[in-house]
């Protein structure tokens, strides 16, 4: 929605603030790792200090596989702020991963691995879409957003 | 079977300014304006006023309008969370105040200049500005309501096969409404199924007409005892239930990660609501229904028992939510033609179906169901005459 400005874009980044920090530091390893009831095994998303379920223990954190198939998609359009505005129409889509049910991830779709958020278009999707997981590193960015290439 | 609300407070009196783009007034002006709008409706002294609730969100607090209208002193005030999701809940909060007598003359209202304001999801930085999902959300992409809601809408249209023709049917049938409503924004811009379709995208599936307008605007309601409504200036219009409803494990905004995202906040209210009432989905003349989105009101639809699961794209075919239709919904035009003051204006409306003063009223309602937003934590009430 912004007109063309000289100064920089505002940047729209993940925030650090505790109890998701882990998640955060495992994505820039290149790590998809998600939060885990240690009595039922049960995944749950956004993570949580502790999990919903049994006896309450500490979530553990699990290293998950980057497969996955599209439960839901957006084309989202302007207006936009940050740095979205520059690179709309994209697709963002909410992922179940094949071995984490139940832990739907949410993340831009990417035409390959390390491709630019609005290089796929919408008719290129549905749902039901089979995804890999893209934890590419971008130096502008200080952590990395988990984005998914269509197979 | 819950007994002690039902019909034991009543609103008497009710203000709304004008709704547009931009008014110049301040929001503590017009709130000030509505409220003392209400008071002179009902026939009620402002200095009688010695109960206050409004919306968590809500920007003119109460120890400001305190102040503005004159008040009594107050004995009861409170807020009601999970913005759109809390209108009814501050009148079901108020009715359960006036019948345990902990205030006698209490004022519930919201005013907000969206249409002339920022627009909240466009502050600057990365601050989330609902719960901890949007610091996963937001990097993601999913900037705007717009955007969280179409995620949840492509699922649910994909899930049972229900077309953008008949998700239509919800954003033209709001805007016959308004046509007839001179207070509406919309009230002179007519909308066919051809400008519906033509229309810019916004999030797909999700286009500009699914979304409600940004309007500056206020609206207020002064409630009492039953008893005291009686020898009143308005006819009574009782509030006859009153529920909350948040999930287990919800989020709010993105409430994706539950086992099955399709099954919204309006079924837990619902039964509640239901449970409270003895009033049922088929006993109710007409309905104003949250509307920020059009997908909503498909939901609330289904929450509340009007027809089953996945069902509300054909039970809103053929006219049915329109006047003269088995639900007549959101008969002032609602958040989509009329104005979006957080759905201030659909309880405002329901108190005139009651009265039967819409400009689009329905022949004899006696019951009418005022909802707040599906997606977030949300409330209801049930008004009759």
């Amino acid at each position: 929605m912004t007109s063309k400005s000289t100064g920089p874009v505002p940047q729209i980044v993940p925030l650090l603030w505790g109890d998701a920090d882990e998640f955060w530091r495992a994505t820039a390893d290149g790590v998809l790792r998600l939060s885990r009831c240690p009595d039922t095994g049960r995944f749950f998303f956004p993570p949580a200090p502790a999990s919903p379920w049994g006896s309450h223990r500490p979530t553990e954190w699990v290293a998950v596989g980057g497969h996955g198939s599209i439960w839901s998609y957006v084309v989202v359009h302007p207006p936009l702020v940050g740095q979205f505005a520059e690179v709309a129409p994209y697709v963002t889509a909410l992922v179940e991963l094949d071995d984490a049910p139940g832990a739907r991830v949410v993340g831009p779709v990417v035409a390959r691995p390390g491709a630019a958020v609005g290089s796929v278009s919408g008719d290129q999707v549905h749902i039901g879409a089979r995804v890999t997981l893209d934890l590419t590193s971008d130096a502008t960015e200080a952590l990395v957003v988990p984005r998914w290439v269509l197979r | 079977m819950t007994v002690a609300l039902q019909d034991r407070a009543a609103i008497a009196g009710m203000g709304e300014t004008r709704y547009a783009k931009h008014l110049d007034d301040t929001e503590a002006a017009l709130a000030a304006r509505v409220v003392l709008d209400a008071c002179e409706d009902a026939g009620v002294s402002p200095g009688e006023i010695d109960g206050m609730v409004s919306y968590s969100v809500e920007s003119v607090l109460d120890t400001a309008l305190s102040n503005l209208v004159g008040s009594n002193d107050l004995s009861f005030f409170a807020n009601v969370g999970y913005g759109g999701g809390g209108g009814p809940g501050c009148v079901g909060l108020m009715a359960m105040a006036i019948a345990a007598g902990r205030c006698e003359v209490g004022v519930v209202w919201r005013s907000r200049k969206r249409g002339s304001g920022g627009r909240p999801w466009a502050q600057g930085g990365s601050a989330p500005l609902v719960a901890v999902a949007a610091e996963f959300t937001r990097p993601a992409g999913i900037l705007r309501p717009v955007d969280e809601v179409a995620m949840l809408a492509r699922r649910y249209l994909h899930t049972y096969g229900i077309t953008r023709e008949q998700l239509a049917n919800v954003a033209l049938a709001f805007r016959r409404h308004a046509n007839a409503n001179p207070r509406a924004t919309m009230h002179e811009r007519p909308l066919s199924l051809a400008d519906y379709l033509a229309a810019r995208w916004i999030s797909e599936p999700l286009c500009l007409f699914d979304a409600c307008l940004e309007s500056d605007g206020a609206a207020a309601v002064v409630m009492v005892s039953a008893e005291r409504a009686r020898d009143l200036r308005q006819p009574p219009v009782y509030v006859h239930a009153a529920a909350q409803g948040m999930p287990a494990r919800m989020v709010p905004q993105v409430n994706y990660f539950v086992d099955d995202p399709l099954l919204t906040p309006s079924r837990v209210c619902a039964r509640q609501l239901f449970a409270a009432s003895d009033i049922g989905p088929a006993d109710i003349d007409v309905a104003q229904i949250y509307d920020a989105f059009s997908p909503l009101v498909l939901w609330s639809l289904e929450g509340y028992g009007f027809c089953g699961q996945g069902e509300a794209g054909s039970f809103v075919e053929n006219g049915a939510i329109e006047v003269g239709g088995r639900l007549p919904v959101n008969t002032s035009g609602g958040s989509l033609s009329e104005a979006y003051v957080h759905g201030f204006n659909l309880i405002t409306e329901g108190v005139r179906q009651m009265r039967g003063t819409s400009t689009s009223q329905v022949d004899g309602a006696e019951t009418c169901l005022v909802t707040g937003s599906e997606t977030v934590p949300t409330s209801a009430i049930l008004l009759r005459r």
